[in-house]
């Protein structure tokens, strides 16, 4: 398949690709910075947009004549796609049993062990009182919403090949975005193997490109099934390119080999005591995956911390109440001073916040204004930041870009890889003792998450010290020592 | 230079079939302006400067009143909202002070308001005003107060709320630039249009209700000439009820819309600006899909 696609979302904003490949009948993996437009893409081609909400072009037809073509029209009934937030995409009426039972799901076979294998960490009964539950009043978490529509996804598969001979498309947007890498494991596992039985045309949209590395290791006898690609912007326009896997997995190679493996035992800038109480749940530091011997969380001067857990333990909980942003009761020790649940909020926000503590969230999308100009973001600061320190800073997240061009340019318009550069100059540039980093690489191409990580080494280098939060665990192992790596459990 | 006059106007009656705001926003103006000059042609140059004058009281007051309940709601939201700025007792008695003003019924509360209007100052034009903008601001304060705090509450629970807080921004910016002016401007509007056309039809229908007599202690010579009483007057009255004389006689029309016009003219502008307002708000919402 190959095909143009064009879509105007506004009068400024239009995605425009000249030729977008997909590999027939092969698992074809997706790269590229988030908020391009690959996602628009791929869902106009499946037929899955409003007519009326956007101006689209497909090969250069309309795209109402577009979904008349017998092909299109084929591909509309023989298709999945699995969103990437799935919230939105679960009914709040029916329990999650019902949901992944209803309509063509109804008759699949496998469903129950689909089911275990992704739920892989749950007990046989914890796994059906799950399954019976309402999504609205239960809230089920990011990684297990996203786990039930790739399970369903799994049993669209099977009923497509009961019913036909022909296998269809299956459109996988991020699915391992809200997952640990043990569960990420077991669904690319599940893809694969699914994949190998029916042969249907897979299309998976990720920024994880450590899905690579274990792609190479697992299914090394069936590499020629796989085909990666990378979307980026060239100008206005977005063009598709081969991803060199081997390039990415020698240069991971060689980062690990040079990565600084002692750490220098600097002054301890902040330590956090394990047992911390929170949803009902108590959470503790270890000191590796299957110690029994919690400890306390301790970040030192000029170092980088690591905290690994499964998704949703609660990682991004900790950084939420060392920030002070969620309230229950903890110790910690932070420059010389002692903070639990009764240190008042005011003091964080006189002592703490910009001056002591930053912090870069997990969402770049969310964590900034759209409405506003990326100049804007820095004018209301605690302190004036001048002119030529913010250029250096740009210059060596954006060494390509015009920086008096970027600053008047809205946010909105910033793809999700380039936001988050913004969102770690933004919590950078204020040279706070301490900065939390949850999921710092969010939304960015190779190329992007490169510039970040040596980034990172330089501020390292410069004595300041940083807590990170990711699952991106092949990537961030290439500038972390493990002796600074604790689990969360 | 007169073609590309001719093109621009072209475009914009053009743009009437998609955009429905600016359509509606053109029908209210140049309809209010018709009825004006209509009247000057029409009208005895007394009866036109008493509806003109009117016409700009209702307008002004409802405006300046408009505006006092915003500052007030963004006051009020800011008092309930902002966790740095207030502290729980002032939080406390806000609150209260919103909910009691909300459990009595709007009407009720300006009727009040106008006795205290007799019993404090009479005679006194300048303060009458300042205490029917203050009585109509606090009635619709609270419209504005749950529009604003529902957008903040919004916003507080999207990230960058936080993600600006934790590095320094003070919440009043946050609040001010990030939340209310840079992504809740279109809300506010529409907001402010709605109360608007609220608080001329409030004011108009207390103002009739008094000058038709319901109170003893208060003329309408005392008040400030506006809409509401124009039409309580009994002119204006007849006006009205001539309207009835078309079902005998439809060519009667042309008798009406020259030597009955004082009431027609109150009532059509009052309609006007409820329909238009009601059109003029729908439109808003959506072309900028504040749904």
């Amino acid at each position: 398949m190959e095909l143009s696609v064009k879509i105007t979302l506004s009068e400024n904003q239009i995605i425009e690709i000249d030729s977008f490949k997909l590999a027939n009948r092969k698992i074809n993996f997706i790269f590229g910075e988030s908020g391009i437009g690959k996602t628009l893409i791929s869902q106009a081609i499946l037929g899955i947009l409003p007519k009326d909400e956007f101006k689209i072009e497909i090969d250069g037809v309309e795209y109402a004549q577009y979904l008349e073509l017998p092909g299109v029209k084929e591909i509309m009934q023989k298709h999945f796609f699995v969103f990437q937030e799935p919230s939105s995409h679960l009914s709040q009426t029916q329990t999650l049993r019902e949901q992944i039972s209803e309509g063509c799901f109804s008759e699949t076979p496998r469903k129950e062990e689909f089911a275990k294998s992704l739920f892989y960490d749950k007990s046989v009964a914890e796994i059906e009182k799950l399954l019976n539950t309402y999504p609205k009043s239960y809230r089920p978490s990011g990684g297990e919403k996203q786990r039930i529509f790739n399970l369903m996804s799994f049993l669209k598969i099977q009923n497509l090949t009961i019913s036909t001979a022909w296998n269809g498309y299956f459109f996988f947007d991020e699915p391992t975005g809200f997952l640990d890498v043990k569960t990420r494991n077991i669904l690319i596992k599940q893809m694969v193997e699914s994949y190998i039985i029916d042969k249907p045309t897979f299309l998976i949209i990720t920024h994880d490109y450590s899905i690579i590395s274990f792609i190479k290791e697992q299914f090394s006898e069936y590499s020629e099934l796989f085909s990666y690609t990378e979307i980026y912007k060239d100008g206005e326009n977005l063009k598709q390119r081969t991803f060199d896997e081997f390039e990415y997995l020698f240069w991971l190679e060689n980062a690990v080999k040079n990565r600084p493996n002692k750490v220098k035992q600097s002054e301890v800038v902040m330590e956090l005591q394990s047992g911390i109480s929170i949803f009902g749940k108590k959470l503790n530091f270890y000191r590796n995956e299957y110690s029994s011997e919690s400890t306390k969380l301790t970040l030192r001067k000029g170092e980088i911390t690591y905290l690994k857990a499964a998704s949703g333990v609660g990682k991004t909980t900790i950084a939420k109440i060392i920030m002070g942003l969620i309230h229950t009761k903890f110790n910690m020790n932070l420059d010389g001073k002692h903070i639990t649940e009764k240190t008042p909020i005011l003091y964080f926000k006189n002592h703490l916040w910009g001056k002591k503590l930053s912090m870069v969230f997990q969402n770049a999308d969310e964590s900034l204004n759209p409405k506003t100009t990326v100049k804007n973001l820095f004018n209301d600061f605690p302190r004036k930041i001048e002119k030529t320190l913010l250029q250096n800073y740009f210059e060596r997240l954006f060494p390509k870009y015009d920086f008096s061009e970027l600053l008047d340019r809205k946010v909105g318009t910033l793809s999700g890889g380039e936001k988050q550069k913004i969102n770690l100059i933004r919590a950078l540039i204020l040279e706070t003792e301490i900065t939390i980093l949850d999921e710092p690489i969010t939304g960015s191409d190779l190329s992007g998450i490169k510039q970040i990580l040596i980034f990172l080494q330089e501020q390292i280098a410069f004595g300041k010290s940083f807590l990170l939060i990711s699952h991106n665990e092949d990537i961030f192992d290439t500038i972390v020592p493990p002796e600074n790596v604790y689990y969360l459990r | 230079m007169k073609i590309e006059l001719k093109a621009r106007l072209f475009e914009y009656f053009k743009n009437f079939k998609k955009d429905k705001f600016q359509l509606w926003v053109t029908i209210y103006l140049i309809t209010l302006f018709a009825i004006l000059v209509w009247d000057l042609l029409f009208l005895n140059s007394s009866a036109f400067k008493m509806l003109s004058s009117a016409i700009f009281n209702t307008f002004v007051i409802s405006l300046f009143a408009v505006l006092v309940s915003f500052l007030l709601g963004i006051f009020f939201a800011f008092a309930t909202e902002a966790n740095f700025r207030f502290n729980s007792v002032i939080r406390f008695v806000v609150k209260f002070l919103l909910d009691s003003i909300n459990s009595i019924p709007q009407i009720l509360l300006l009727l009040s308001s106008y006795v205290f209007l007799i019993i404090f100052f009479y005679n006194k034009e300048l303060a009458q005003i300042l205490w029917l903008v203050f009585s109509l601001s606090i009635i619709f304060a609270n419209d504005f107060f749950i529009e604003i705090s529902n957008r903040i509450q919004y916003f507080k629970k999207n990230e960058f709320y936080n993600a600006s807080l934790v590095l320094g921004i003070s919440e009043r910016k946050i609040i001010i630039k990030d939340i209310l002016i840079s992504n809740s401007k279109n809300h506010l509007l529409n907001r402010i249009i709605l109360v608007f056309s609220s608080m001329i039809f409030l004011f108009s229908s207390v103002d009739f209700i008094i000058s038709v007599g319901l109170s003893t202690n208060l003329s309408l010579a005392e008040l400030p000439k506006t809409l509401g009483n124009i039409l309580a007057s009994l002119d204006s009255k007849q006006d009205i009820l001539a309207i009835s004389m078309l079902i005998k006689n439809p060519l009667y029309i042309s008798e009406i819309l020259t030597t009955h016009l004082e009431g027609i003219s109150a009532a059509s502008i009052l309609i006007l600006t409820l329909i238009s307002s009601y059109k003029i708000s729908n439109s808003l919402i959506q072309k900028m899909k504040l749904y």
